[in-house]
């Protein structure tokens, strides 16, 4: 591995870092697993940067590291629930509650572990249906199946 | 296009307003589909708002932290490493010489069958393939002297 590639990640780290903090945190929900999980991506990454293709951008393979990582970390902590921020980090963020028809950040705790990050995968960061199931090592069939369900448990808590 | 065949696509129609012509014109028509989109537009946004993206300031220290923890597992690496080779280097010299007469360090070559096959089979790192002389060779290029003394490694000649 040539010195610039080994220092690749000390750039990347600081580029994108907050973009996979921000992956991390609408997976897991609360700050400490996120700030875990976000390190953890970045030593996975080092660890398998003989895999990375150049020809690819940076953030791409970091996502699914990213999903990984979370994916893996959620289902090691089952019990954990989502959102266990403190209350007053929400405090200044304005809700538009016409627009919200009820979200309420605790309805993703109604999803399993590979619901929630199919879901947020799909809507949020713009993963296809095959880069899912690639990225979270199964079919893309079990990917759509899982991500219909998680619609359906919302929109049941949500409408 | 039908109604199930669009609700695969509403997350990429989200994603990308504009790009898919057939799907949007389908939209038009049918107001099932329409009211799923606004659905999913309104959970992505209450997903954004209540874990709004870290600002860059507030992340500075995590950033150190992250690259120390890189910076840590790039040198332990290669510690690891002369420390594996060097482990298996001292079994190489010191086993065989409990068995000769001359109790004098032997090298690859000088093995049976099975120990070289049984040296061939150490994995040291991601299916790499080591030998005594490439054990000695990483060794002279890495560790120090005084392990080099130590192994009696100062005048190896490496056959490779």
């Amino acid at each position: 591995m040539t010195e610039t590639r080994k220092h690749m990640i000390d750039k990347w780290i600081v580029q994108y870092y907050d973009a996979v903090l921000g992956m991390a945190l609408r997976l897991t929900g609360n700050r400490d697993d996120a700030e875990d999980c976000a390190q953890d991506v970045f030593i996975r990454a080092w660890k398998k940067l003989n895999t990375f293709r150049g020809d690819s951008h940076p953030m791409a393979w970091l996502k699914t590291i990213t999903y990984n990582t979370c994916y893996n970390h959620l289902n090691r902590n089952k019990s954990k629930t989502w959102n266990e921020m403190d209350e007053t980090q929400h405090a200044n963020i304005p809700v538009p509650e016409n627009q919200l028809r009820g979200f309420d950040p605790k309805h993703l705790e109604l999803l399993s572990p590979v619901e929630r990050s199919v879901l947020i995968a799909r809507i949020y960061d713009g993963l296809s249906f095959r880069e899912v199931a690639e990225t979270l090592n199964t079919s893309e069939n079990s990917a759509k199946v899982s991500y219909h369900n998680a619609i359906k448990k919302l929109r049941k808590v949500m409408l | 296009m039908t109604c199930l065949e669009l609700q695969d696509l509403l997350p990429d129609i989200l994603q990308n307003p504009g790009k898919y012509p057939e799907a949007e014109a389908h939209l038009q028509e049918c107001a099932d589909c329409r009211e799923e989109l606004a659905f999913l537009r309104e959970l992505k946004e209450g997903i954004r708002l209540t874990l709004p993206d870290p600002d860059f300031t507030e992340t500075v220290d995590q950033r150190f932290k992250a690259l120390r923890r890189v910076r840590w597992e790039r040198r332990k690496q290669p510690l690891i490493y002369v420390a594996t080779m060097a482990a298996v280097l001292a079994l190489t010299l010191i086993l065989p010489g409990l068995f000769t007469d001359e109790n004098t360090p032997q090298f690859y070559a000088d093995y049976d069958t099975e120990t070289q096959e049984i040296l061939m089979s150490i994995d040291i790192a991601e299916g790499f393939q080591v030998s005594t002389d490439e054990i000695a060779l990483y060794l002279l290029e890495n560790a120090d002297m005084e392990t080099i003394k130590e192994l009696g490694l100062e005048n190896y000649q490496v056959k490779i």
